[in-house]
């Protein structure tokens, strides 16, 4: 009997962008440490302290993210539809079953968190789980699951250590001066030196980040469509939400914004586009399910 | 899921593994003897249905398949959607090995066609003397089995549950992860 291919293909395309980036950024911290290494005698401490930060982040981060978003964990018995639809989807992505929070807003988004699968937790807000229908909430909760699957926050807290070790180094060169006193002529050209490269270094790095932070998005996406089997759920849901947000007050949005890395679509429209944007815009978003969807018909 | 697949972000649905699903056909002795579980003949596919034409085509050519095996041995099959989009291909056959053997058939045919990440699970139902249904729940991504037990409104019977696995567990591959013991509310089994 033949074996026919699976209905989706692989998105190299993707994969390579996200290498390269991955790669970009390695080669850039290194580059940064030899730097640091060779201007100051306190490179040790001045990559460990920020990594310690990271690695509190990263083990308390959900709770942060619950807590500031206000979303609080429910139970079964209060929502078993929507626990009856996230258990389908862990049973079909061979994932443990999350914890579900939900958050009081007429704002509909979604986001996941947790630092490994087994403690990560799904967050959707009430406006998403009313205004959604169950397909197109499907949908937005296999992204979600996705994102759990490919352990992005893992990924996205490491990737964004990389810039915010810079913007540490950064902040503690304007409050201490980190040239040596001892020779202030000749030491205040390197600082200045000092100062440029660790500014270039955040900048690019942050520009790698979001990067980065929109290719696991289509990822997600991607993921999410595979494991519902059905993308043009998931561009519904996109086009619903993003309908929605543009008529939001902006108040509400500004108080959601620092979570926006985290959740299913962007609160806020960049006016600058999307190279300063953590979320890819709808369009593009739904151009890739679209592709997606062309690659089905074709099986 | 590997170091790299987490890296690069691509996921992708778990391959099923379909050859322990035989196991049970032995199983099912030591169900009898052991627990007083009869099986009810009764069995059912749970998987999501992909929006392709494709996949009408495959739903159209198990159809045939199993029209066909009905021919040589006696069973009765129906399909319905749940609430969820699942779609269940329930199944019911005289001979118990002839209803795994359709199981396993159902899968691979879903498996070779492209689509068997989209497999759930596959129930097959037992029941004790007092008329209670016992089900054994096949996880196609693991390979693996567990018992539910649902007694009324979203509730089951953990106590026999574990029981079940423990004596169970010598001779079939039985889920060790309980975390893994997902439920599935509502099985459209009679």
């Amino acid at each position: 009997m033949q074996r026919k291919q699976a209905w989706y293909g692989r998105d190299w395309g993707l994969q390579a962008r996200m290498a390269v980036t991955m790669l970009l950024l390695t080669a850039l911290y290194l580059i940064f440490s030899l730097f640091l290494f060779s201007t100051t005698h306190l490179g040790y401490l001045l990559i460990v302290i920020p990594l310690a930060g990271l690695f509190f982040q990263y083990m308390y981060s959900d709770k942060l993210v619950l807590s500031s978003s206000g979303a609080h964990i429910i139970n079964e018995q209060q929502a078993p539809e929507l626990f009856g639809i996230v258990q389908r989807l862990a049973q079909q992505a061979d994932l443990p079953m999350p914890r579900i929070a939900v958050i009081d807003t007429p704002m509909p988004n979604a986001f996941a968190t947790g630092r490994n699968p087994k403690r990560a937790v799904v967050a959707v807000t009430s406006g998403l789980i009313s205004q959604l229908p169950p397909a197109e909430l499907e949908a937005v909760l296999a992204h979600e699951m996705t994102h759990i699957r490919n352990r992005d926050m893992l990924v996205m807290t490491m990737a964004g250590s990389f810039a915010a070790v810079a913007a540490w180094i950064l902040q503690m060169s304007f409050w201490f001066g980190m040239g040596d006193s001892r020779d202030r002529r000749d030491g205040g050209g390197n600082f200045a030196i000092f100062l440029l490269v660790t500014l270039a270094v955040q900048l690019i790095s942050h520009m790698l980040v979001l990067a980065l932070s929109r290719y696991r998005e289509y990822s997600a996406d991607r993921g999410g469509a595979i494991l519902t089997g059905s993308p043009e759920q998931l561009q519904s849901a996109l086009l619903r939400i993003s309908g929605t947000m543009q008529r939001i007050p902006t108040q509400d949005l500004r108080q959601a914004q620092p979570l926006s890395a985290l959740f299913f679509a962007a609160p806020k429209r960049e006016v600058v586009g999307e190279l300063f944007s953590d979320h890819p815009s709808v369009q593009n978003r739904i151009a890739r399910l679209q592709e997606l969807e062309r690659s089905l018909a074709r099986v | 899921m590997s170091f790299l697949d987490a890296l690069l972000g691509r996921s992708k649905p778990v391959k099923p593994t379909l050859d322990r699903l035989f196991g049970l056909s032995t199983a099912a002795l030591t169900l009898e003897t052991e627990f007083d579980l009869k099986s009810t003949g009764s069995a059912a596919l749970c998987f999501r249905p992909v929006s392709s034409g494709e996949f009408a085509q495959l739903q159209r050519d198990i159809g045939q398949l199993l029209e066909a095996s009905a021919k040589d041995s006696p069973l009765d099959w129906s399909s319905n959607t749940d609430s969820f989009g699942y779609q269940w291909t329930v199944l019911r056959a005289a001979e118990y090995e002839n209803l795994v053997a359709t199981v396993h058939m159902v899968s691979r045919e879903l498996q070779d066609s492209g689509f068997g990440g989209q497999l759930l699970a596959a129930v097959f139902q037992f029941r004790s003397l007092q008329g209670q249904n016992v089900y054994w729940m096949y996880n196609y991504k693991r390979g693996t089995y567990y018992p539910f037990v649902p007694t009324g409104n979203q509730a089951r019977d953990n106590a026999l549950e574990l029981r079940l696995s423990s004596v169970m567990g010598r001779e079939l591959e039985v889920e060790s992860d309980l975390g893994m013991w997902y439920p599935l509310w509502g099985i459209p089994l009679k």
